[in-house]
């Protein structure tokens, strides 16, 4: 850089390193992030998968005009699932997405002008592949080889892609770049979960921990689909992250205030800055983290808590004014707390489908009076002082709303127990789903699987489990590790928040439950079983998961198109295959718990299950679902070809 | 420099050179995948060398209640071929009130044999009867002449459980 004098170099030098450390921790972070965002864009479509996408590309095209509403809400307007009327426009939802999608649309339409979009998008594929080349020769050590033969590698791929390229006509930019945000933030679940798990156990138990959210778990599925799930997923994560954080880091020390909490502050505006996307997941995380975080806290004192309160505050401002702009109440999101509307995806037929368009009424607005009254002498004056002295306090504007959220999450989190009650459906949900048809859509009937059939890696959760409970159990004292408690809390806030609409149509994957699956990942990262087998079992792990993908996956997709399996029954397939491999690896890591013998089957048998994870991303992405659209990798287009070739 | 940072720098450099180069402002142009001419023009004589087996409806796999039709391909030879004409492939159901096609452009395939299908196709299990059906099986030629029906049978659609 002969231009730049060394010292300014130097000083774009450690700048660009601060914000790499603030963003990503450290290189391996960063690799990580990089594996999770070139695995997940190898199968990224351009096209809508499922029919609120088009409310969504709506939404943005809508905000990058400057406007919140999509358009007037006269004769065939669009009612899509997600939109709701006020006032005679019609509007999207997901603001919070659509706002940080609208940089991204600017730079992809300076890319459009500086290049052919696809061509572009494509080199942009490539320099990020040989920033992962180069991140790996500095972590490996090897600096030659890797970067020689890494080099050399992304150079030829390069030219392969730009060989098959196509034009891409008829992209919507506004979806491409809701796209990419969704899997950014896809790839920060993955550096997230790194970070939580390196300061609680060791980086390479948060490598293999991220890796795993990254490429062998659902996450991948729905990182190039723009929906609020990636996100609600990305704040869980960053919530424990920033929590854990400020349990073991200092504040920040700002002039004439002192040191402030920042990372507690932080883990709140996560979650306030959730609720611009959705509100009532946000209010079950602000929740959660009160429940772990007053009691454990170092110090609450006054200083704290208004820094934490006032940062939480600001980060509920997009909200509020979002919401006061579109329907004139702050607390009026425009997503009513209980979704509407049947989403449905949209299949190989022009007609995706739309679903009962409209908002469905929730349970909105919980009874907030009506305690009972005791009609007896000084107790009835009493009672009549206090009710009356409730009703004028109620009046006050900021109780009333608060009261109001406290009924709407009391009647979430019933309508979650009850759900929870009918143990059938929770059974169907974790475990092995039942078929079900989406939208009377015959093609459909039967995608949507359980968690464990989908992620059978999570099978070592029942090990994880028992291990805790019988830890707990033998010394009650034991003290149950903060950032455990948080993450267990916030799995239950979300199943409470979802489980009494569970299974739902179109889950697929058990969507709504997304977090889940990198809080999993966390807790089985934190418990001793598991942790035992990536101290002892590593390469029996690593060389069973290869092994499971070089092997099975020729196998499955040949005899999946020996028989001409169509789009439902290869699901099954992999429903069946997820099952039985969850299976074993709950019972090995059981077993696990009794005999450290059996470490060597529970590491091949995880694994497999994290094999079956990765196969299963790239099928779906490559073969089942590519009539979703274009392939943006011209080179993912032709395997895909070449795959659907084979039926 | 040495040579492996050489490589990394000079692989970047090519990439972005080579993206500025397809944009608006740069010579190349990416050619779009097409035939060179509109589908449904041209000309081409097509003989049947494979007539095709019987369509089924059969129980799909893992347990679902959904059946699904499956058609057998058509063996067809493709002669004399000129631009790019299309064959359309249909199957029709009168009973159960069904028809679905499939399209395939000659400019694509190319002279020589080819056996053209049909994906399968699943059918809601209320919809259907014990069978067997009366079907239709067609193809037909669309070319610069106009449209030619090149075979044409009924066949008899079996429920298979």
């Amino acid at each position: 850089m002969a231009w730049l004098d060394p010292e300014t170099v130097r000083r774009l030098r450690s700048r660009r390193d601060r914000v790499g450390r603030l963003l990503f921790g450290d290189r391996r972070g960063f690799a990580l992030f990089l594996v999770s965002l070139l695995f997940v864009t190898l199968y990224w479509r351009a096209g809508i998968f499922i029919t609120d996408n088009i409310t969504l590309r709506a939404g943005l095209e809508a905000v990058a005009d400057g406007r919140l509403w999509i358009e007037p809400a006269t004769g065939n307007h669009l009612s899509t699932p997600g939109t709701s009327v006020y006032n005679g426009k019609v509007y999207g939802r997901n603001y919070g997405q659509l706002f940080i999608s609208l940089p991204v649309l600017w730079a992809l339409q300076a890319l459009g002008a500086l290049t052919d979009l696809r061509v572009g998008l494509v080199t942009i594929w490539h320099l990020l592949a040989l920033l992962l080349v180069v991140q790996c020769a500095r972590l490996f050590d090897r600096r030659r080889i890797v970067l020689s033969v890494g080099g050399w590698l992304v150079l030829t791929s390069f030219f392969i892609n730009v060989l098959l390229a196509t034009p891409l006509t008829n992209v919507s930019l506004a979806l491409l770049a809701l796209q990419i945000t969704a899997a950014v933030a896809a790839g920060f679940i993955a550096v997230g979960v790194y970070r939580v798990v390196e300061l609680k156990r060791s980086a390479r138990a948060g490598l293999l921990a991220g890796g795993a959210v990254a490429i062998a778990m659902p996450i991948g599925f729905w990182a190039t689909i723009p929906k609020r799930h990636v996100f609600a997923a990305l704040v869980c994560v960053e919530a424990l992250y920033l929590f854990t954080r400020s349990r073991q880091t200092g504040g920040l020390t700002l002039p004439h205030v002192g040191t402030v909490p920042v990372y507690r502050a932080g883990a709140y505006a996560s979650a306030g800055l959730l609720s611009w996307d959705h509100a009532a997941a946000g209010l079950f995380v602000v929740i959660a983290l009160l429940l772990v975080d007053i009691p454990t806290a170092r110090s609450n004192d006054a200083r704290s808590l208004t820094f934490v309160g006032a940062v939480f505050l600001i980060s509920l401002i997009p909200m509020f004014l979002t919401n006061i702009l579109i329907a004139g109440d702050p607390f009026r999101p425009p997503r009513v707390l209980y979704g509407a509307g049947v989403e449905v995806p949209s299949g190989p037929t022009p007609a995706g489908g739309g679903g009962a368009p409209g908002t469905g009424g929730g349970s909105n607005g919980g009874s907030t009076g009506g305690a009972p009254l005791w009609y007896w002498g000084p107790i009835a004056v009493l009672t009549d002082v206090l009710v009356w002295s409730a009703a004028v306090i109620q009046d006050i504007w900021i109780v009333d709303k608060l009261l109001w959220l406290y009924a709407q999450a009391d009647a979430l989190a019933r309508n979650g127990l009850a759900g929870l009650t009918r143990l059938e459906e929770v059974y169907h949900t974790f475990v092995h789903s039942r078929v079900t048809g989406i939208a009377e859509d015959a093609r459909f009937r039967g995608i949507n699987l359980a968690m464990l059939e989908v992620a059978p890696v999570l099978g070592a959760m029942v090990a994880a489990g028992a291990a805790a409970a019988i830890d707990v159990g033998r010394s009650v004292g034991n003290r149950v590790d903060e950032t455990d408690m948080l993450a267990v809390l916030l799995v239950i806030a979300f199943v409470l928040l979802y489980n009494d609409r569970l299974p739902l149509n179109t889950t697929l994957t058990v969507r709504y439950l997304l977090p889940l699956y990198p809080l999993g990942a966390y807790l089985l990262a934190r418990s001793p079983i598991i942790g035992r087998l990536l101290d002892d079992r590593l390469p029996t792990l690593i060389g069973a998961y290869g092994a499971g993908l070089i092997i099975g996956g020729p196998l499955l997709v040949w005899s999946l198109a020996l028989g001409e399996f169509a789009l439902a029954e290869a699901m099954r397939v992999h429903a069946g295959i997820g099952l039985a491999v969850g299976l074993v690896v709950a019972l090995l890591s059981l077993a696990g718990l009794i005999d450290e013998r059996t470490d060597h089957l529970a590491a091949i048998a995880i694994g497999i299950a994290a094999a079956v994870g990765t196969l299963f991303l790239l099928l779906s992405g490559l073969q089942y679902f590519s009539f979703v659209g274009e392939f943006i990798l011209p080179g993912a287009g032709a395997v895909s070809e070449f795959l659907l070739g084979l039926q | 420099m040495d040579a492996p940072r050489a490589i990394v720098l000079s692989a970047a450099a090519i990439m972005i050179v080579m993206a500025l180069a397809t944009g608006p402002a740069g010579p190349l142009t990416i050619p779009l995948l097409d035939t060179g001419q509109p589908p449904g023009t041209g000309s081409a004589a097509v003989t049947i060398v494979a007539e095709p087996g019987q369509p089924i409806i059969d129980q799909g796999r893992q347990g679902s209640d959904v059946r699904y039709l499956r058609v057998p391909d058509i063996g067809i030879e493709v002669r004399d071929l000129h631009g790019n004409p299309t064959l359309t492939y249909t199957i029709t159901v009168p009973a159960l009130d069904y028809s679905r096609s499939s399209i395939h452009f000659l400019g694509q395939a190319g002279e020589g044999r080819h056996a053209v299908g049909l994906t399968e196709d699943a059918l809601g299990a209320g919809r259907l009867g014990e069978g067997p059906y009366t079907g239709r099986l067609e193809l037909v030629l669309r070319d610069s002449q106009g449209t030619r029906t090149i075979y044409s049978a009924s066949t008899v659609v079996e429920v298979v459980d």
